[in-house]
């Protein structure tokens, strides 16, 4: 079989969602990075990253997000984003925070409901707020993001958390699955039971 | 030793120090010249209110270009561009998001106007990728990184002339 070519106009993926999750407060983990990287790093990315339903939407159509990426549109670095995609004509917007993005280390990522529309996202070594973002969260995914074949994406998310809308916090992602992925992943798997820990790979990280 | 000699002679009289006084000033502002080519024009280094300077303009415009080419619409109607603060950019960017740090950081914001689709976003799969009539962008005014960047279907609520002296830009 072909393999699939991956490109901005048809992003590759590797995740797990959850969707049409009972109503949520928000959800995170601690990613890690074995690699992140793009051959094409002016034109393609490769995200590593987490996805939080908004407003409601069973099935992602709003949300706030993030993770590490490399490639556009900074170039040939690691470096942290954030987004949201928001309803009411809010439209899409995409930060890059800053911050260190090290190889090999393990950073807690997560995203928060605060309350009057707003959506805490909280990187590891810095926050920002998405607002006029409504409640609830009714989906979550997590896992690697591609636009160009020659990326390298292996890395894994560990003690994946939920929120229950009185602010409980569950360990894993229960009812979620892993879904039919991209030939470009290689591997793509829970690890251990619970639904707690998921990691993929395209591969080899050289 | 030539100059050495002549130099202690002149230092050990009051008209030699003068002398000396004048003719360091006078090196001085030679290696000035030399260095400094013309002397710095308002906007040279950005400041919010200050309009974009000349020397900014070759990199914006390829930010703008490669911005538009990967979102769908590598000639949009206009592109313009103001220096402003990061709070302030956010505001026209990518109205209702917010950080905590680094607000008051100096930025070039890049407004477009054309028919924009988010190819560049990061999207859930499945999801309709993002489009908009109005594509902006945050860049650090010191290291030309890209900060933010939004996609909205109707112009921005706070105009990028309200922040600034905007200049136009042919990406």
């Amino acid at each position: 079989m072909p393999a699939q070519a991956c490109s901005l106009t048809s992003h590759c993926y590797g995740i797990a969602a959850w969707y049409s999750a009972p109503p949520d407060n928000g959800s995170g983990g601690d990613i890690y990075f074995n690699c992140l990287y793009s051959g094409d790093p002016s034109s393609d990315f490769t995200n590593e990253e987490l996805w939080q339903g908004t407003d409601n939407s069973t099935g992602l159509d709003y949300w706030v997000e993030l993770g590490g990426s490399y490639g556009w549109p900074n170039g040939a670095t690691r470096y942290w984003f954030w987004a949201d995609n928001r309803p009411n004509g809010g439209g899409y917007h995409a930060h890059y925070p800053g911050g260190t993005l090290s190889l090999d280390t393990s950073y807690f990522v997560g995203a928060t409901w605060a309350g009057s529309d707003r959506w805490d996202v909280q990187g590891p070594s810095w926050s920002a707020v998405s607002s006029s973002n409504p409640y609830s969260g009714r989906a979550m995914e997590t896992g690697a993001e591609i636009t160009n074949n020659t990326a390298h994406a292996v890395g894994n998310i560990q003690s994946l958390y939920y929120l229950n809308t009185a602010g409980d916090l569950y360990s894993g992602w229960s009812g979620a699955s892993i879904q039919s992925h991209s030939s470009i992943i290689s591997s793509l798997s829970w690890v251990g039971s619970g639904n707690s820990e998921l990691t993929w790979s395209t591969g080899s990280c050289s | 030793m030539q100059l050495r000699t002549t130099f202690s002679r002149a230092a050990r009289t009051r008209r030699g120090i003068a002398g000396l006084l004048v003719g360091a000033a006078a090196v001085g502002l030679g290696v000035y010249a030399a260095f400094a080519g013309a002397p710095a024009q308002a906007g040279s280094v950005p400041a919010p209110g200050l309009a974009v300077s000349l020397s900014a303009v070759p990199r914006l415009d390829s930010i703008a270009a490669g911005f538009a080419r990967v979102n769908g619409d590598a000639r949009p109607r206009w592109t313009d561009a103001v220096v402003t603060t990061h709070a302030k950019a956010l505001d026209s960017a990518t109205p209702g998001d917010t950080e905590r740090t680094g607000n008051t950081a100096v930025v070039y914001l890049i407004t477009m106007a054309g028919h924009f689709t988010g190819y560049g976003a990061s999207v859930p799969p499945g999801a309709r990728l993002p489009t908009g009539t109005y594509l902006s962008v945050v860049i650090n005014a010191r290291t030309f990184a890209i900060m933010d960047w939004g996609l909205s279907g109707s112009a921005p609520r706070v105009s990028p002339a309200s922040l600034g002296p905007v200049r136009y830009l042919h990406p």
